[in-house]
């Protein structure tokens, strides 16, 4: 005689397999994209903060050594000057696309910069930062 | 044949209605603690935009003390040489900003009431007749110096030589350094 299964452990059939299969498969079509998304948002991140960081380390190297530092762009190459010594090369980016205005930015001993604009972009992500002439400081613009 | 077998009370699971009444309980305590982090990352980025403000203010109050001390003093005179005139105010100083090998410069600032903004430019070519007292730089040649959260005010007073800078209700007042040598030597005498 044939055993009638329990209720309850029937285990599951070929439509409620098939139906998983589609609700994960629709899942994994829309959380590609955004991750794709998300982990470009933070390599630009990355790369813009490793900017800015550089633009502080030459405003402490400036107030802390007492000599005017500048630093500058020419390509995609980054360079930074302390007093009339001859530019050093910075760690640079080949796909981030960086715009100083004007193009080098001096930080003073007493903590003040000439004012500039910073435009930085990587695909179709753009960020635009002013140095505070006041307080030698990169703000956020947009 | 054999009966259908009805499982114990305890391994019957949950119903539908208990299932959302947990949802909700989780969607209740999450909104409480999102509001919470909220609230507090809100409090956090307007502390950071204070200091930034006052930073800005005392970088203002440093620069202008700087320009003062090193102002050039007219000895004819006996004074330095200011002009406050309007929105705008222009100071001989042998400290520059934006033109640190020029020496002595003709600082000007000028501010937009409106916008809360000062705007600032330097003349390397300060002895042309152009620049009278009454030379007004168009705002899109000058630089933007800084925002402030505070009204600002920028008064000098011919007879004492003194600057004054005010943000809202505190006022700060310089004095050229020329000045202090004078009164040192007065005091000693």
């Amino acid at each position: 005689m044939r055993r009638r299964p329990c209720l309850g452990r029937h285990g599951f059939s070929l439509i409620e397999l098939l139906l998983v299969l589609i609700l994960l498969g629709l899942i994994a079509g829309v959380a590609a994209p955004a991750t794709g998304r998300l982990l470009d948002q933070l390599a630009f991140r990355k790369e813009t903060g490793a900017l800015l960081a550089q633009l502080r380390a030459a405003r402490l190297l400036a107030t802390g050594k007492g000599r005017a530092v500048s630093v500058g762009i020419t390509g995609h190459n980054r360079w930074q000057t302390e007093g009339s010594d001859e530019p050093q090369p910075l760690a640079s980016s080949e796909t981030l696309a960086v715009h100083f205005d004007p193009a080098t930015i001096t930080f003073y001993p007493e903590g003040f910069a000439t004012p500039a604009i910073i435009r930085v972009s990587r695909g179709k992500k753009a960020a635009r930062f002013t140095i505070d002439p006041l307080t030698g400081l990169p703000v956020r613009e947009s | 044949m054999r009966p259908l077998a009805i499982a114990p009370l305890n391994t019957r699971g949950i119903t539908l209605f208990e299932l959302l009444v947990a949802v909700l309980l989780l969607g209740l305590v999450s909104t409480m603690i999102y509001s919470m982090f909220d609230v507090s990352v809100r409090f956090s980025s307007k502390g950071e935009k204070r200091l930034e403000e006052l930073a800005r203010e005392q970088g203002l109050l440093e620069l202008i003390g700087h320009q003062v001390n090193d102002a050039w003093h007219d000895v004819k005179m006996r004074r330095i040489r200011a002009v406050k005139k309007g929105d705008t105010f222009q100071l001989y100083t042998r400290f520059p900003l934006l033109h640190r090998d020029a020496g002595l410069v003709l600082a000007i600032y000028r501010y937009d009431e409106a916008d809360h903004a000062l705007y600032y430019t330097e003349k390397r070519d300060f002895y042309n007749a152009d620049y009278t007292p009454e030379f007004v730089p168009n705002l899109d040649e000058m630089r933007l110096l800084g925002r402030f959260a505070r009204p600002l005010t920028l008064a000098y007073a011919t007879g004492s030589d003194v600057v004054t800078v005010g943000f809202g209700e505190e006022h700060y007042q310089f004095v050229p350094r020329c000045h202090m040598e004078e009164v040192s030597v007065e005091g000693l005498i």
